[in-house]
């Protein structure tokens, strides 16, 4: 056990030593930043627009207000789902990436492995180690975005709220691990640290980008016709095929609970957490699935290893 | 001249001997074909839906009817801009970069700036062989995707259409000649070839995905589901009033977007495609004329950067280290 | 089965209009046709509705086809249902439903006067024809009358364009004003006058100034404009507009490019090239 903590923290220094992680580290957290900031003041002008609103039609005489729009107050962190399911996953990428050829590479592979260490207590440490960096980091999100959010806004969370921005940050650990993990993998299976990360990379846009875009371009758009107003609008829905599709994403299920979770639904927004978690139970299962694959995989891969 | 034609040659036979450039290649094109049959069969139920829903508008003598959806398969899916984009972008910035890493790592730069060549001869030929390559595969995707969209979608296109599409594979060529050169220069400045690959990642994040993304954040009417204004129940002239106040915001909201050449190959792309609706009527080269300055905006990065690139390696020394 | 059969034959449909649109009657219920006593008002380029009950007196459930015939030129008509678009309806067994007929008038009718029918076809190929009347009120009648083929301007400036209108009628036109659907993000800045009064013949017009954000891209809009007050509304003319991309930052990405490369040119000099 004791071997694997000193891979772990081995594996957590030099990550923050490495000035292209920190760029990627600080790229992550300037833009969680700025969206809270953008989320809240976004928000304030509507409340402003809202207002003005109601000024413009008391001065026409109007005795009936539209209603004041429901601003759910998570919704202010929605844009932090984008962030993690994009800019996350390529951290977890940056981080793994070399976590298996460097050492390869470097020639300290062999030393590790003449040394009293099992192969599976390499792939333990290595992923302790991942996962306490994206863990800091996450925490750190969470504690700055949190007090930016109630400075911004004046608001400060509710025991719902609170409850439901620590699951998502769980969900969003979850996420990156996953990225982690899988990463680590193909680091195992490829000499080429290089081709490695680029097949991360290309993996990379295929989950976030091409299979949901894949999956929009079969939703059906009904057209739904409005009689009193006369007009054609076009409204998107699921259809088998692209729930199929989406299945194959985990960014997309990441996604479909994370909206839930920050109120970005309105439907699901006065909901406790365990309803949302229980809703969402075959996203939750779709993401996690790939995720154990790889764990395993990897397992099984660093016994076929090669140090001669 | 001739030594340009020669490293640019070399590279090409270079290129067509990398696994993972052929591997991605092989995808884009996969992804081309996947995307146009899907196309297609989304067209077919879309145009049902539409013709219905035009029947009935035209039972209700409704004389000014909505705008038929796009026929063209390829333009039915928005996703196929991206996916160019896309791949097209990850594959012009690994070629970029191997350009130069390569010789670097193989000592074999050196050699061949002791010989008679000049450095920006050396460039050249990279950049020449390259963009062959990469006009190459522009009019490979363009050749699949109009003999799917004729195969498969059972669609004619018109001569207008057809330009339409060979415009869009032109700007296709252009975003991607952006990131090629874009892996170049980092490669030229970063001493350190691993190095130099991840930057160019990291600038391509902050390029097509966060300025665009904040750019949407800013933007009031998407904060909303179903548009704030609409959430409100106001009517236009409400809603042209409360706008006004807003002019700044936009202002800069608009320059954000301005700074990413991925928002500029979209504009362009989704104007020419008949994605973004208003340029039905237009010809193609009225299109451009109106996206002058996206087309602007998607070269001028480019030739910047590759002077860049030219003043970095005419005084870097450690091209010599092996 | 045949003995239900022979009763369906013997049940009648019933076709009622009723005169107000609020106070549906059961008028002359199970005659097959039904001759409209009054009158519909309607103006030009105007919309009026009747409200018609069909009722279905069977003891089968029916599908009943509406159709208005002997339309005059230009005229047009459809049915709705609650808010809803209608070529038929289903109705079980003694149920009725009120559906409404509307009578579209064009701008410059043919006729002043006219009688349409409304044909009610069952599936079982029963059929009931009922008239409407109509008659076309001069009265009140609003034309906007310049042609504006096109508009051309930059994204961040404002544009400013007339609107004339002709009260075509014969009765004065108090409190025109005018309503300008607009692409999202536009405003309208100013409209003078606010409003106008027209005499029978006269012409009056309308200076709007709109202003298209920064942030338009360059393309092609279309401007709904139409003028109206509490009586009459004139037909909406669709004016489209194409907007170009301001040059400015244009200027700063050319005078960039340029910048480097006399940097780039000097640097060469300064350097030697190698």
């Amino acid at each position: 056990m004791k071997q694997v903590f000193i891979i772990a923290s081995k594996e957590f220094k030099a990550a923050f030593k490495d000035r292209v992680f920190l760029v990627i580290t600080a790229l992550f957290l300037l833009l969680s930043i700025i969206s809270v900031y953008i989320g809240s003041s976004t928000k304030n002008a509507e409340i402003k627009a809202y207002l003005d609103i109601v000024a413009l039609l008391k001065a026409q005489g109007a005795t009936s207000f539209p209603v004041s729009p429901q601003l759910f107050p998570l919704a202010i962190l929605q844009n932090i789902i984008d962030y993690v399911s994009i800019i996350g996953a390529v951290l977890a990428v940056f981080l793994g990436f070399d976590a298996f050829s460097g050492e390869r590479e470097n020639g300290t592979l062999k030393l590790l492995l003449v040394r009293p260490l099992y192969r599976d207590q390499l792939v333990t440490g290595k992923l302790l180690g991942g996962g306490l960096v994206i863990g800091v980091l996450l925490c750190v999100t969470l504690v700055f975005n949190t007090l930016l959010f109630s400075i911004v806004s004046g608001l400060t969370p509710t025991f719902n709220e609170l409850s439901r921005l620590l699951v998502f940050i769980t969900l969003a650990f979850v996420y990156m691990m996953i990225f982690y993990i899988v990463t680590l993998f193909v680091s195992i299976k490829t000499g080429d640290r290089t081709f490695g990360f680029l097949t991360m990379m290309v993996v990379w846009v295929f989950v976030s980008f091409v299979i949901p875009q894949l999956a929009d371009s079969q939703r059906s758009f009904a057209y739904a016709l409005n009689a009193t107003a006369q007009t054609v609008t076009q409204m998107p829905s699921d259809t088998v095929i692209s729930k199929g599709i989406e299945m194959f994403s985990p960014a997309v299920q990441f996604q479909n609970v994370g909206k839930d979770l920050l109120q970005v639904v309105s439907e699901t927004a006065a909901m406790n957490v365990f309803d949302i978690l229980s809703r969402q139970v075959l996203s939750l299962f779709y993401m996690l699935v790939p995720g154990a694959i790889f764990l395993l995989a990897s397992y099984r891969a660093v016994q076929k290893e090669d140090v001669t | 001249m001739n030594a340009t034609w020669i490293i640019a040659r070399k590279e090409i036979t270079d290129a067509l001997k990398n696994k993972l450039f052929l591997i991605i290649l092989g995808m884009l094109l996969i992804l081309t074909v996947v995307s146009v049959v899907l196309g297609a069969y989304q067209v077919r139920v879309a145009l049902d839906n539409y013709t219905n829903a035009i029947e009935f508008l035209k039972s209700l003598g409704k004389t000014e009817l909505p705008p038929m959806p796009n026929l063209n398969p390829i333009s039915a899916s928005k996703g196929f801009v991206n996916y160019i984009g896309m791949l097209g972008a990850l594959l012009a910035m690994i070629l970029g970069n191997y350009a130069i890493v390569k010789e670097r790592r193989s000592g074999t730069l050196k050699l061949i700036l002791s010989r008679k060549v000049f450095r920006d001869t050396l460039l050249n030929g990279k950049l020449l062989g390259n963009l062959t390559l990469f006009a190459g595969i522009s009019l490979l995707a363009a050749a699949i995707t109009f003999i799917s969209v004729g195969a498969i979608g059972n669609v004619a296109l018109s001569a207008g259409d057809a330009a339409r599409m060979g415009l869009f594979f032109l700007m296709s060529f252009l975003y991607m000649a952006f990131f090629l050169v874009l892996g170049i220069t980092f490669a030229v400045m970063v001493g350190n070839g691993n190095k130099a690959l991840l930057l160019t990642v990291i600038m391509w994040l902050v390029l097509a995905f966060v300025f665009p993304q904040i750019g949407n954040t800013m933007d009031m009417d998407n904060q909303l589901p179903g548009g704030f204004f609409a959430s409100m129940g106001m009517t236009k002239d409400q809603q042209t009033k409360v706008l006004v106040n807003f002019k700044f915001y936009e202002t800069l909201r608009d320059s954000i977007e301005e700074m990413s050449p991925t928002k500029h190959y979209e504009r362009v792309s989704f104007a020419l495609l008949n994605v973004k609706p208003g340029f039905e009527k237009n010809t193609p080269m009225e299109v451009l004329g109106l996206k002058w300055i996206n087309v602007l905006g998607l070269t001028a990065p480019t030739i910047i950067l590759w002077l860049i690139a030219y003043m970095g390696f005419l005084r870097r020394e450690d091209i010599y280290q092996t | 089965m045949r003995v239900t059969k022979v009763i369906g034959a013997f049940m009648v449909l019933g076709l009622i209009v009723c005169l107000t649109p609020f106070t549906p009657s059961a008028l002359a219920a199970g005659s097959s046709t039904t001759e409209l006593s009054a009158n519909y008002l309607t103006i030009p380029g105007g919309e009026s509705i009747a409200r018609i009950m069909v009722e279905n007196k069977d003891s089968k459930a029916h599908h009943y086809n509406l159709e208005a015939t002997g339309l005059p030129e230009g005229f047009k008509a459809y049915f709705t249902l609650q808010g809803k678009g209608i070529k038929g309806l289903d109705l079980s067994a003694s149920e009725k439903r009120i559906a409404e007929l509307h009578l579209n008038t064009p701008l410059k009718a043919t006729q002043d006067y006219g009688l349409i029918k409304v044909k009610s076809s069952r599936d079982d190929g029963l059929e009931t024809l009922m008239s409407v009347s109509f008659t076309v009120n001069h009265d009140f009648s609003l034309e906007i009358t310049n042609q504006i083929k096109k508009l051309e301007t930059l994204n961040g400036k404002s544009l400013s364009f007339d609107i004339a209108v002709t009260n075509t009628g014969n009765k004065e036109l108090k409190d025109l004003g005018l309503k300008a659907e607009l692409p999202y993000k536009w405003t309208l800045d100013k409209l003078t006058p606010e409003k106008l009064s027209l005499k029978p013949g006269e012409n009056g017009a309308f200076r709007v100034t709109i202003s298209i954000p920064p942030s338009q891209g360059s393309g092609n809009s279309i401007l709904k404009i139409k003028s109206f007050n509490g009586a009459v509304a004139s037909q909406e003319i669709s004016i489209p507009v194409t907007v170009t991309a301001t040059a400015g930052y244009a200027w700063w990405v050319i005078g960039l490019v340029l910048v480097v490369g006399i940097v780039t040119i000097i640097y060469f000099r300064k350097n030697v090239r190698r």
